[in-house]
């Protein structure tokens, strides 16, 4: 054989060789092994994921500390501000106005208050301020919007007092705690509420307006009679909703019109309710009113009173705090209503001379013209 | 010369301006329509929100009319001038100003008829009313108001008609190009001042308008002829 006829040879049989199937068992042996070495890779993989994650996080909390705002932290009473060094002093002036003409008065300690922090930023351009591990009332405001700084302080301050009262039943009849925001629409309510305590209350009985607001019906009377007049409970039964169960009463009460059906479907309600109150005529709104006026009232010491006894009624807890009998304190509410009764009447005053005044500036403008057009 | 005026513009206006009287008249008694005690009823205060509610539904027709008034006597009072190309102005021993101050003393006079109109309905209106504790009615006071809001919308239009009718549809022009543009310009304010950001120019023109001191504020605010 020649040295040609070798080599052909030899590449004739490392093609076949090449071209052949591998024999079965030495083709499981290989994917059996990478797959092992690919399982020995993943818990590497893990912890590298974990890592990676890990220097991320850092990354980004060096980022954010190094973006976190300089801060000045300062005391107003019991209120702790955190602020941009610029606007220190108008957070003090603004926390201090705030805190001393509407709660000083009457809150004397307050967990929640002495737990809560404040951020404040009145700016054009707000940035972060960061308080470590607080969820803090936050009042940052862009300045050129015309919201009133005031009121937003006074109103997380609020928020904040709110705490104490969580779980109380002053709570749950209030539904909030808040100031008397537009006392017109207080009266409004009032005057507009179809209801005999409304009326009676509007009218100066200052009970009435105790009733009104479901506190201490009297433990042997009917508390929709006192609320409500046949025609009124008649209208009241037509306008709440009922189950299916109910809806023969419903149909006997609002289509055929018998009263008795009507006080039926009022009392299973007031049964059902978990709050009684919630059927009263006058609402939430006003019921916070009253009970800010009972704080106002109280003076010193009037927050302790109000959640010293978690168990106490609305009635009991706003006695308590105001240091006035139910008579006082609801003339003390009504006097405050009659006060702000809206200006609502159309066309007078100011209005009008406004009106005037551009009746004549236009008027100017028709007559300034030196040409005949 | 006044009296002259007066009579011309009358003459001008009268057909339109009488059915516009006799709706001022009508409108308060329309907005009480259905009101009122039902039989077997005491005057309880479920009748208060009811008095109320009826009579907002017709609270945006007030300033409306007030608005359809104004414009009516402002147009009319230059419409004859301008179709006689001021041929009566001209011939007259008076200067432009005081020639257009008695025409304007004149529509405003007859801006009176319509308020009468409406004065004397309400008070028809009112007292068939049976109203409830804590509900008043304020025939004068609406009535007041509704002269007001139509001597604004006169001498608003009065102004704008006393010019020639090109400075008129440039005036008209302006206004609705800003209503239409009004949001691109303030987009393209805000890529040179960022500070306009969350501005809505269209929003503040508008604000500045309907709100007091704003000439249209008289238009918004309170209409109600019965009120707590």
């Amino acid at each position: 054989m020649s040295r040609a006829d070798l080599c052909r040879a030899l590449s004739t049989g490392a093609l076949a060789l090449l071209c052949s199937p591998p024999p079965m068992h030495a083709q499981q042996t290989t994917e059996a092994t990478l797959l092992g070495r690919i399982d020995s890779l993943r818990p590497l993989l893990e912890a590298a994921e974990v890592e990676a994650d890990l220097a991320r996080a850092r990354r980004a909390e060096a980022e954010r500390r190094a973006n976190v705002t300089v801060t000045d932290t300062l005391s107003v009473g019991p209120l702790t501000i955190v602020t941009v060094p610029e606007n220190r002093d108008a957070a003090a002036r603004l926390f201090r106005r705030v805190w001393e003409n509407d709660f000083a008065s009457f809150v004397g300690t307050s967990p929640s208050l002495s737990d809560q922090w404040f951020t404040f930023q009145w700016a054009m351009e707000l940035r972060p301020i960061l308080v470590e591990g607080r969820a803090p009332q936050r009042v940052e405001l862009v300045r050129w919007r015309p919201t009133r700084p005031t009121e937003v302080i006074r109103q997380s301050i609020i928020n904040a007092l709110a705490d104490d009262l969580t779980g109380t039943q002053i709570l749950a009849w209030a539904n909030a705690v808040r100031t008397p925001v537009r006392p017109e629409e207080l009266y409004r309510q009032l005057a507009l509420s179809p209801s005999r305590a409304s009326r009676a209350c509007l009218a100066g009985n200052a009970r009435s307006c105790w009733v009104g607001m479901g506190l201490d019906p009297g433990a042997d009377s009917n508390p929709l009679d006192d609320w409500y007049s046949p025609e009124e409970r008649r209208a009241l039964a037509g306008r709440l909703y009922w189950s299916r169960t109910l809806q023969s009463l419903r149909d006997d009460c609002t289509e055929t019109g018998t009263l008795r059906s009507c006080d039926v479907l009022l009392a299973d309600r007031l049964t059902t309710l978990g709050n009684p109150s919630e059927l009263a005529p006058l609402r939430p709104p006003a019921r916070a009113a009253l009970l800010w006026i009972a704080l106002q009232k109280g003076g010193a010491g009037a927050w302790d009173r109000l959640r010293g006894d978690p168990q106490a009624t609305p009635a009991q807890a706003l006695l308590s705090a105001s240091g006035l009998t139910a008579e006082e304190l609801s003339s003390a509410w009504l006097e405050h209503v009659q006060a702000n009764r809206p200006a609502s009447k159309a066309g007078t005053g100011l209005s009008l001379m406004m009106a005037l005044f551009w009746f004549a500036g236009f008027g100017t403008l028709a007559l300034r013209s030196t040409r005949w057009r | 010369m006044y009296r002259s005026m007066l009579f011309l513009h009358w003459k001008q206006i009268n057909i339109p301006l009488i059915p516009l009287i006799l709706a001022a008249y009508a409108l308060p008694l329309l907005s009480v329509q259905g009101l009122g005690t039902p039989p077997g009823m005491d005057s309880s205060t479920l009748e208060a929100y009811r008095i109320v509610a009826g009579a907002q539904i017709w609270l945006p027709v007030f300033p409306l009319l007030a608005a359809v008034i104004g414009v009516t006597l402002a147009l009319s009072a230059w419409n004859w001038d301008h179709q006689l190309g001021h041929v009566h102005a001209l011939s007259l021993p008076v200067p432009r100003w005081r020639y257009a101050l008695l025409k304007m003393g004149a529509g405003a006079t007859l801006a009176l008829l319509p308020a009468a109109g409406l004065w004397m309905g309400a008070h028809v209106a009112t007292s068939f009313v049976d109203l409830p504790t804590g509900l008043n009615a304020y025939p004068n006071q609406l009535a007041l108001r509704f002269l007001a809001a139509t001597l604004v919308a006169y001498g608003l239009l009065f102004a704008m008609a006393a010019g020639t009718v090109k400075t008129t549809v440039w005036i008209i022009s302006g206004v609705i190009g800003f209503f239409i543009l009004g949001n691109v310009v303030t987009d393209f304010l805000v890529g040179y001042f960022p500070v306009l950001y969350r501005t809505n120019l269209l929003e503040l023109a508008l604000e500045a308008l309907i709100r007091a001191p704003g000439p249209l504020q008289v238009f918004t605010g309170n209409w109600m002829l019965i009120d707590v």
